[in-house]
């Protein structure tokens, strides 16, 4: 499997695990080079970037009003939306450096911001390799894109180790 | 939405609104009003705290960086600290650095509660003198009992 195509894999894998944490199912859908139809239906996307010597790029969160609904009322008010996409960002990079630091790649994240879809649209067609990744929901689609060439030279397996995993709770 | 995960064996979850199972709360309250003090960028995580910890007695003060975070805990009668790392203004780390300087908070405990998951951080917080390290998203009994466990 080839380095970009074994990170669709990791990638798809940390997504779906992060909404079962939320109690909400989602499935993947094939990995893409060109914009998703459903793209026009997303509500909010944020951005944030990412570097190591081995993995450069940046990831996106585009998500539909539906999700909204599936989180609950508490949902309504739209700047706690923002917000929650915004984390929700953060937790996919997150669950992304977690998985990277067992091939050994270090990956220093900006936190993440708000981006019109516009302008997502027009940062992703500067980027040849970004991969459009969807993911179906009761109803809608959530949508993360992900640009960056993994140097797999640089790939060198060493496991969880004594590194952290999301959800433990470690007490000094 | 309830919140449950299974994730692995040391695993946990986190749930949207930090509401917990029922009778939950009544089992997990504090005797005395307790000040806990919640820093981080997202208001989607200080409403998740201040609901678990909120629900079982905690009176839960929010900021939403390092900054304003060292303002409220100056004068307050704090009885835990929960930090994230990566804020804007002053991380996470930067502040537990100063609360740990300042003799009038050093010896408040301070829980760590981010995403980052590299050991280097951890033990970088550790020898800063934090108490623990809770990898989001985190069910919130689990939060609860680190909780408890940090101000009794």
């Amino acid at each position: 499997m080839s380095g970009n195509k074994s990170l669709d894999v990791i990638f798809q894998a940390a997504v779906v695990e992060l909404f079962q944490c939320y109690d909400i199912a989602v499935a993947p859908l094939a990995a893409s080079a060109t914009v998703p139809a459903s793209f026009a239906s997303m509500e909010t996307s944020a951005i944030t970037t990412f570097r190591s010597p081995a993995l450069t790029g940046w990831l996106s969160l585009s998500v539909p009003p539906e999700l909204f609904q599936l989180l609950g009322e508490d949902m309504q008010l739209s700047h706690r939306r923002l917000d929650l996409v915004r984390e929700l960002t953060n937790q996919i990079m997150g669950r992304l450096k977690s998985r990277m630091i067992q091939l050994s790649i270090v990956l220093e994240a900006t936190l993440p911001t708000l981006i019109e879809s516009q302008r997502l649209l027009q940062r992703a067609k500067e980027c040849p390799g970004l991969r459009w990744h969807s993911f179906r929901l009761l109803r809608g689609d959530v949508i993360v894109s992900l640009d960056g060439k993994l140097d797999s030279s640089q790939v060198k397996y060493a496991g969880r180790a004594d590194h952290g995993s999301e959800g433990e709770v470690i007490l000094f | 939405m309830g919140g449950r995960c299974e994730t692995r064996a040391r695993g946990g979850n986190g749930s949207i609104d930090g509401r917990l199972p029922e009778g939950f709360a009544r089992q997990g309250k504090v005797s005395e009003l307790k000040n806990v003090l919640v820093v981080d960028d997202s208001e989607t995580i200080r409403n998740q705290v201040s609901g678990a910890l909120g629900s079982a007695g905690f009176n839960v003060i929010e900021a939403g960086d390092g900054v304003e975070g060292l303002e409220r805990l100056a004068g307050s009668n704090v009885s835990l600290v929960i930090l994230d790392v990566n804020m804007p203004v002053l991380n996470g780390l930067d502040m537990l650095d100063r609360i740990k300087a300042n003799p009038d908070t050093a010896r408040v405990p301070v829980l760590m509660l981010t995403t980052e998951v590299h050991s280097a951080l951890i033990q970088r917080a550790r020898d800063a003198g934090a108490s623990g390290w809770i990898i989001k998203p985190v069910k919130p009994e689990h939060l609860l009992s680190a909780a408890n466990k940090l101000t009794s």
